[in-house]
């Protein structure tokens, strides 16, 4: 197969069916074996065979008349057994008396085979009328539970949303618009938080050094926690409990 | 990967039908199928159909089988498919067609050299025995005492030697 070269496995190709032409039908792959490839044609006669004069038999001549003789002869039965030929196929094609005898016994089969068909059929359609009835009554169950259950399906949606919009109304007093952003402003503008203060073990908060708009110093009143509501690691002992203040 | 056997090729819309024989077997083994084909398509290429077979190597009984599709050649020949020489000396022999002249041919030549006498045929040598009658002619060579001329040409050389 490889000796064939490339042009071999291009023609190899499996059929695809359209425009089939033999090189293209081939797929006997491992049959060519031992074939060497044809020499192309523009190769031309060889060196060694360009001046080769090829040996012609020479026959007596009664021989060569005899020859000639057998291919007349040849010849001319080969075109009547092939005339020959050519009518059988022709009366094959056309049909001959056996054959129409054939043809009619086949009809005969044919229009019997149509009426086992028939037959047949009408079986079959009973059957499968009660089959499509029963699968028809199943679907139509299956629709209404479903129609049913999206029904459900969509209460249960509105009821979920009806419940965010409840919220949302309700956390919408408290939203910043256009008719309270001035006194939003104010308010966050005099509202000033100090993150400059401290925070003890015992959680009091030392807030920052404040200075007031005249300049003096003001402190502002630290908050206090209650003691018993931290944690007793937090709690003040009772040595230093006069420390803490 | 299924293969047919042969046969299959879509037919062209004109072909050249022709009824001929294509190698099949191997290396040191033929086999033939006979088969019809586009003549303008190579011998290993798909077939349209194969009719027969030809085995050339005789069997332990001495006999070359040949199969024929014989209804199918009809037909074919009928759609108007030429027959090779080959093909055609083939079906002769086997008595579904005239015997071809070739045959004849062929037997007058085989009877007249079986008229013949038979001649001497010379031994062909193997390579081994021409090997070994080359190597016995190169040690007869080497035994051999030289030839006078050979002989003659040395002593001069010698003498010249000796004169300078």
């Amino acid at each position: 197969m490889l000796r064939q070269g490339t042009t071999f496995l291009k023609k190899s190709v499996v059929a695809t069916g359209i425009d089939l032409i033999p090189q293209q039908n081939a797929i006997c792959i491992q049959q060519a074996r031992g074939l060497r490839p044809r020499k192309p044609a523009y190769s031309g006669i060889a060196k060694t065979k360009l001046f080769r004069i090829p040996k012609v038999p020479v026959y007596p001549p009664d021989e060569k008349a005899e020859i000639v003789r057998l291919g007349n002869q040849y010849r001319t039965f080969m075109k009547s057994i092939r005339n020959h030929f050519k009518l059988e196929n022709q009366t094959h094609a056309a049909g001959s008396a056996e054959a129409a005898q054939g043809i009619e016994a086949e009809e005969a089969e044919w229009q019997e085979s149509l009426l086992r068909l028939k037959q047949w059929n009408e079986e079959v359609a009973l059957k499968r009328n009660e089959r499509l009835l029963s699968e028809q009554a199943a679907k139509k169950l299956e629709i209404e539970t479903r129609i049913q259950e999206e029904a459900e399906r969509q209460a249960q949606r509105l009821k979920e949303i009806d419940e965010i919009i409840r919220k949302e109304k309700e956390l919408s007093k408290s939203y910043i618009t256009p008719e309270n952003i001035d006194q939003a402003i104010a308010k966050a503008l005099d509202d000033k938080l100090d993150y400059n203060y401290a925070i003890d073990v015992r959680g009091n908060k030392y807030v920052g050094r404040f200075v007031n708009d005249s300049g003096e110093e003001e402190l502002p009143q630290s908050e206090e926690t209650d003691e018993t509501s931290l944690p007793p690691l937090f709690q003040s002992s009772p040595i230093s409990s006069g420390a803490s203040k | 990967m299924p293969l047919p056997a042969s046969g299959g090729a879509a037919l062209r819309a004109v072909p050249k039908l022709v009824i001929r024989f294509s190698r099949k077997g191997c290396a040191n083994r033929p086999f033939y199928h006979l088969q019809v084909t586009d003549k303008m398509v190579e011998q290993w290429e798909q077939c349209i159909e194969q009719l027969g077979t030809y085995d050339p190597l005789p069997n332990e009984r001495n006999e070359k089988l040949v199969s024929c599709n014989f209804e199918r050649i009809r037909f074919w020949l009928g759609e108007g498919a030429k027959l090779s020489k080959d093909a055609a000396a083939m079906l002769g022999m086997v008595g579904f067609l005239p015997i071809h002249p070739s045959s004849y041919i062929h037997a007058w030549e085989k009877r007249r050299a079986a008229e013949l006498p038979e001649p001497p045929m010379p031994k062909k040598l193997t390579w081994r025995e021409r090997k070994k009658i080359l190597m016995q002619q190169a040690e007869d060579r080497l035994k051999a005492p030289a030839v006078e001329e050979e002989l003659k040409e040395s002593e001069e050389l010698k003498e010249s030697s000796q004169s300078s």
